[in-house]
């Protein structure tokens, strides 16, 4: 009596504890399936509700996304003009100049333009920042560039051991000896509220909403374990189809 | 058997950890470059304002907004040299272009910065331009074959090239 009606009671106890598990990861993934399928509904209209365009520069977000600005690493300014150099993208007066360098040396304010010095090359601006020129010193110099100065509307250049003087379209460098002449660019912080604002300008407008969405999507939100997050769910949504169609069967095969 | 089977694993093992040929960096140092494009002394640096039509026909030619105002150039006689930036694919490329009497003497890559395309630095890719003119609609009066998994690179050398002989007729033609 008892042989017989122990693999019935084992099938049937296996059977609840399927429709069980059936049902609490259905329950589980209930959050994820609305998230994935809002997130993809949205993704599919993304150019009609022009998520390309919109943006998000909430703090937190920007935060989440490793977009915290640097401390300024050196800033120098020089009648009217100051450049600063965020990370390794140069400012100057406030604006974003495109221009990459390791370090900032120095500026000099030369009337119609503005030079910014690095190690081994220069980046000239006009006067109201739009870029001129990056010239290229590193096969003219003897050593990296220590100071920057102005002779009359003459850019003056200092190294270790040697001082050049620019001619007045900053073209051509040529040695100079009379250094006690310059006036030396010094290195000076800027205040609070312009650092506060070169670090809005650092940021630039955020993220786009497109962006946040597939990054949602794909989990890549949340990091390296976003991803892996994203393939449990969906290995989990493959198995619960499966055991759907199996209970459905077992259903079926009682009807 | 055994030792064809060893060799092979050794072989295969070579490739997957051998080094590209070539790759990214600085081939070519600026006054290097010069020296060998000017062996009878180097000249002057010599800067060129880009404006008006000239600015439009260079933009016209690389597809985008050129950045900068100005650019350098070194010039002696009928020969000029050129080093000038374009972005191939997200970085810039450094691109030497020298044009003798209106068609091109050399083409060298002094840096490239991305990490492929840079099949673009080797002679078998630059002598094509030797001897190029601009043709009709200041397009190379020649074909310029590519290189597979090269070709925004390949792209950005041409286009340079193009904007070179555009700038050397421009100061040949100001004398």
């Amino acid at each position: 009596m008892n042989t017989s009606q122990t693999p019935t009671n084992g099938k049937s106890r296996g059977r609840r504890w399927f429709r069980r598990g059936h049902r609490w990861a259905g329950l589980s993934l209930v959050v994820f399936v609305v998230y994935l399928s809002v997130s993809g509904i949205a993704l599919n209209h993304s150019g009609d509700l022009e998520l390309e365009r919109r943006y998000l520069d909430w703090p937190w977000l920007l935060d989440a996304y490793g977009l915290e600005a640097p401390t300024p690493s050196a800033s120098f300014a020089d009648t009217g003009h100051r450049a600063t150099l965020l990370g390794e993208r140069l400012f100057l007066d406030g604006r974003d100049t495109g221009q990459r360098e390791a370090a900032l040396n120095g500026i000099a304010a030369l009337g119609p333009l503005v030079l910014v010095a690095g190690e081994q090359s220069v980046s000239l601006f006009t006067d109201d920042g739009e870029f001129v020129e990056a010239i290229d010193l590193g096969s003219r110099l003897t050593g990296p560039i220590e100071r920057v100065g102005r002779s009359g509307d003459r850019a003056v250049l200092q190294t270790a051991s040697e001082t050049l003087q620019s001619d007045a379209d900053v073209a051509l460098f040529e040695p100079w000896d009379r250094v006690s002449a310059a006036h030396w660019s010094v290195a000076t912080l800027p205040d609070e509220a312009e650092i506060a604002a070169l670090k809005s300008a650092w940021r630039g407008r955020g993220v786009t909403v497109e962006r946040l969405l597939l990054d949602l999507h794909s989990g890549r939100i949340f990091s390296a374990a976003g991803p892996l997050l994203m393939d449990l769910v969906a290995v989990l949504l493959i198995l619960l189809s499966v055991s759907g169609i199996i209970l459905s069967r077992v259903r079926n095969r009682r009807k | 058997m055994r030792q064809h089977l060893a060799v092979f694993l050794i072989f295969v093992a070579g490739l997957a950890f051998a080094g590209p040929a070539g790759e990214a960096g600085r081939y070519l140092e600026t006054d290097e470059y010069l020296n060998a494009a000017f062996p009878s002394g180097v000249p002057a640096a010599q800067v060129l304002w880009l404006k008006g039509d000239l600015r439009a026909d260079v933009e016209r030619l690389l597809g985008h907004r050129f950045n900068g105002l100005r650019v350098r150039y070194w010039r002696d006689g009928t020969r000029s040299a050129w080093i000038l930036d374009e972005i191939g694919k997200e970085l810039p490329i450094t691109i030497g272009i020298a044009v003798s009497g209106g068609a091109i003497a050399s083409v060298d890559i002094l840096e490239f910065r991305e990490s492929r395309g840079w099949e673009v630095r080797y002679p078998f890719f630059t002598d094509q331009f030797v001897n190029a003119r601009l043709g009709p609609n200041d397009t190379l009066d020649r074909r310029i074959d590519g290189i597979t998994g090269a070709t925004m690179s390949v792209d950005a050398v041409t286009r340079v090239a193009q904007v070179a002989l555009l700038l050397h007729e421009h100061v040949a033609n100001a004398d």
